[in-house]
């Protein structure tokens, strides 16, 4: 792998891991707790408090750090649903082919031409603002990824001699897919998962920005934001500035390791 | 009104340096077409190239002078340079289907050239429209886009752009190899014709294209000149072992010999055989062929690099 | 086959697409859970007679493929339906409303993120190699990791809060407005001659459109980068120089061949232009669909809500039907 490639990599999961460190270390970690009054409302950074405290004089960082659990598991949640539906149908699909396929990638193609955020906020309305409700709703609107990602490569693997042999031999279905096929297709699954890692990230961030995930006063980094929103005009810049950070960064840890994973994919080629 | 003098042409790659053209000397006088003949890899198109000072990174002219119309044109800036290209010295390349600007009409390109180097607009358009059917092109294509065209016709508009400003040379590097046969002889044709006067340096890999189509061949291998001999004379009886060999590989239709091929491969140029060149090939090798280069000897009114001909 | 025919054929096949999505998003908000009745209403319990009642009135009784006729029928003769939480207000009337000032804040961000795409992956294939390529590949790969609310939010308090340059929130100062006959602040300013409110309007679009442009910009960056350095490596650029044509010439019929891409991506990412929208215009109080899908959402305003999706849609299909005619306008290979 080149050195760039490593290099995201690397940083990549050192990001990620810390987060997710943060998060199940939450009660060692964080100084208060994240409905606990830790100063005066509206104070900016200081000794006591890191990142300042918000209008209910909650401490923000341990909101952030609370916050995480959150996030992650919005995130998490939704791509394993995501991949649990959206890979099996695009082994099926990809590799049985005829009406099937096309019914199936139709929708799916209707659905990934549709913007994502739109269908996202829909959803969630439609299920009702919950931690679990926008994991389902972003599982939904990314599950077109995994499906055309991982039909593209059966396609691809499909004509391969060994997969002939094995038909010949008559090798039940789902042993076909998952022992034969599966692992030709497992690296590009390991890209989409960590692209759409990142995606997920933003699209949670953007659901619990408006309201649709968490609800008060359990602590997202997304809601931090909304709430901050109202408070600039007072000057309160920490508010906004650590949340969105901590978005920001948790998105571009993925991104680091999606990226570096595509290069060293290619470099493989 | 072309002379190559001592030119050395070497790409300095990652993985060693390429000595592409190795103090390579040759004329082309006014009116003639010389064809440059070899193997690929015997520093042809390198020398085509640098002829037109167009060699492409990480190649380099690391020595020698090349006088067009007696001017040194090597100590020339990259902006004097440019206004020569199409203007005095013009380049037809190999693959028709990739050197026309897709999003361009074909009139547009010829046009160009001929603006370019201070031709009014009008004017331009219609002498390159004139150009377009005196290469035979189609009134109604005149207007047409690249893809609207054949292979066949697309080279005659790379033929139109390259001599719009009446070159005094025009490099033709393996024209017609990317096209079908009956196609390869009209542009063949065509070249014979339009040129008039403009010298010409046919480069190929066919000694048949050669022996019909130049007025005199030069023998490439390895990046050096093997022998440079008028037509008649090549055909006749080559002097040079690698010639001979190039001729023998000919299928003739009145011979009852198969051709031949000469055995083994051309070297790899990042370590090229001390001596002559061709010695590891040739069934003539003496010792002193491997130990030293062979100058260019002057004999029977050729020019000949090989020991069997030297003192 | 000539331009006009092409667009004409390119524009039937509109209709397709966007009755797939109309189909699709009709079932997405009926097949899920939940009656949206009560969810408006908040489950409170009402009488069954009175909650059938309600919903007769809506029209949700009805089996419900006349229900999707219905609508669409509706939709034809451009009623979208009513508000269920303002009563009775018609949602079309609102969405005309709110229109163009999405579409302006949308056509301004896709000129930022063009102008700042394009110009930054034109250095880059000019320096090909050298540091900044590398860098100005690395920016364009990870620009849109960047939540855009934050974004935005760090634009406000910088620039109008800390240094009072540029307005907060909103479109135009509060009684400037023209009213104009296109809605669109900006031209209406100019048609009207009003150079005061076209210049106050053009201060409140810098930074929402700057915010959701640089965010866009980044795949545009690469875009260009490549396939400029992929047009000034290939057979015709060399032809060009072996005829004498000054390289400055030659770098902008790359440039030429490098929009082929770009105009084809901006098709493809209006989805993602969309939702970045809805952020954006939230995160500035921009009036304009983003926010009124907002606060539909807010309210469980489930027709609106549709109404809002479905138009969504039919951009989606509009736009890729634009892209699709300025390609063939450029590169001429599609339409002979």
């Amino acid at each position: 792998m080149s050195i760039r490639g490593n290099l995201f990599l690397i940083s990549g999961i050192v990001i990620v891991a810390s987060i997710i460190i943060i998060s199940i270390l939450a009660d060692y970690i964080a100084p208060f707790s994240y409905d606990e009054v830790a100063g005066p409302p509206l104070s900016p950074p200081n000794g006591v408090n890191l990142m300042g405290t918000d209008n209910l004089g909650y401490d923000v960082w341990s909101r952030i750090v609370y916050g995480s659990r959150s996030v992650l598991f919005v995130v998490f949640a939704s791509i394993i649903l995501s991949a649990v539906i959206g890979i099996p149908l695009g082994l099926l699909s990809g590799y049985i082919s005829g009406k099937l396929d096309k019914a199936l990638s139709f929708i799916m193609d209707s659905i990934y031409a549709f913007p994502s955020l739109v269908l996202a906020i829909t959803l969630a309305v439609v299920l009702g603002p919950s931690p679990v409700n926008a994991a389902i709703a972003i599982a939904i609107v990314y599950v077109p990824t995994y499906f055309r990602m991982v039909r593209g490569q059966v396609l691809s693997v499909k004509t391969e001699p060994f997969i002939e042999v094995n038909r010949a031999l008559g090798l039940p279905l789902a042993r076909m897919l998952f022992r034969h096929i599966l692992p030709h297709v497992a690296p590009t699954i390991m890209v989409v998962f960590s692209l759409s890692s990142t995606d997920a990230v933003l699209t949670e961030a953007a659901l619990s920005f408006l309201g649709l995930s968490v609800q008060p006063p359990t602590p997202d980094w997304g809601y931090e934001l909304y709430k901050g929103k109202g408070f600039i005009l007072s000057g309160a810049w920490w508010m906004v500035f650590f949340p969105g950070l901590m978005i920001t960064l948790l998105a571009m840890g993925f991104a680091l390791i999606s990226e570096g994973l595509s290069k060293g994919e290619r470099e493989a080629i | 009104m072309l002379k190559v003098e001592d030119l050395s042409v070497r790409y300095f790659t990652k993985k060693g340096v390429v000595y592409a053209v190795d103090n390579v000397s040759l004329e082309v006088r006014r009116g003639e077409a010389l064809a440059l003949v070899g193997e690929s890899g015997s520093g042809k198109s390198t020398l085509g190239f640098a002829i037109m000072r167009m060699v492409p990174p990480p190649g380099r002219i690391v020595g020698g002078r090349i006088i067009l119309e007696d001017r040194d044109i090597m100590g020339l800036s990259e902006e004097e340079m440019r206004k020569l290209r199409g203007s005095k010295v013009s380049m037809v390349f190999q693959d028709p289907f990739t050197t026309l600007d897709p999003l361009r009409r074909v009139n547009d390109i010829v046009a160009e050239v001929m603006i370019e180097h201070g031709v009014d607009e009008k004017e331009a358009k219609e002498r390159a429209a004139y150009l377009l059917k005196r290469v035979g092109i189609p009134e109604k294509l005149v207007d047409a886009y690249p893809h609207q065209l054949s292979g066949g016709q697309k080279q005659r508009v790379a033929i139109a752009a390259a001599i719009s400003m009446n070159p005094s040379l025009l490099i033709a590097d393996e024209p017609t190899t990317a096209l079908d046969v009956i196609v390869q002889r009209q542009i063949m044709d065509l070249l014979d014709e339009i040129r008039r006067d403009m010298g010409m340096i046919l480069i190929t890999h066919d000694i048949a294209l050669a022996l019909e189509r130049a007025d005199r061949i030069c023998v490439m291998y390895a990046g050096k000149v093997m022998e440079v001999a008028d037509k008649d004379m090549m055909m006749k009886e080559a002097m040079h072992p690698y010639t001979k060999g190039l001729l023998s590989s000919l299928p003739r239709l009145l011979s009852r010999e198969w051709p031949s091929s000469i055995p083994g491969m051309p070297p790899d140029l990042r370590e090229p055989p001390k001596g002559c060149r061709f010695h590891p090939r040739c069934s003539k090798a003496m010792d002193i062929c491997r130990e030293q280069t062979p100058d260019l000897f002057s004999v029977d009114g050729r020019l000949v690099s090989c020991w069997l001909y030297g003192r | 086959m000539g331009l006009a025919r092409y667009i004409g054929v390119r524009t039937l096949l509109i209709i397709p697409t966007v009755m797939i999505l109309y189909t699709l998003v009709f079932f997405i908000l009926r097949i899920l859970p939940g009656n949206p009745v009560l969810a408006v209403l908040g489950t409170k319990n009402i009488p069954e007679e009175q909650l059938r009642a309600i919903m007769e009135r809506l029209g949700l009784n009805k089996p419900i493929h006349v229900q999707y006729f219905e609508y669409l029928a509706n939709l034809l003769r451009g009623d979208m339906g009513v508000s269920l939480v303002i009563q009775g207000r018609p949602i079309a009337q609102d969405i005309i409303e709110r229109l163009p000032a999405t579409v302006e804040l949308s056509i301004s961000s896709i000129i930022v993120s063009l102008v700042l795409g394009v110009s930054f992956g034109y250095i880059a294939a000019r320096r090909r190699g050298k540091i900044i390529d590398s860098s100005i590949r690395v920016l364009g790969s990870f620009l849109y990791t960047i939540f855009i609310p934050w974004f935005g939010m760090l634009l406000q308090i910088i620039f109008g809060i800390w240094l009072r340059l540029l307005p907060i929130g909103g479109r135009i100062t509060p009684g400037i407005a023209p009213s104009g006959p296109t809605g669109f602040v900006l031209l209406d300013s100019l048609i009207q001659g009003n150079l005061y409110a076209f210049l106050d309007s053009l201060k409140y679009l810098i930074l929402p459109s700057i915010t959701l442009g640089i965010m866009l910009s980044g795949p545009y960056m690469r875009l260009a980068r490549n396939n400029m350095i992929k047009a000034l490596d290939s057979g015709f650029s060399l032809a060009y120089r072996a005829r004498g044509i000054k390289e400055d010439k030659i770098v902008r019929y790359s440039l030429k061949h490098a929009m082929i891409p770009i105009v084809t991506y901006t098709g493809l990412q209006f989805a993602l232009l969309l939702g970045g929208a809805v952020l954006t215009e939230t995160t500035f109080s921009w009036p304009g669909i983003g926010t009124y899908l907002v606060e539909k959402v807010f309210y469980r305003d489930y027709p609106a809500i549709q109404a809002v999706v479905i138009v969504f849609a039919f951009f989606v299909g509009v736009i890729s039907l634009i892209v699709d005619v300025i390609y063939a306008y450029i590169d001429p290979r599609i339409r002979y």
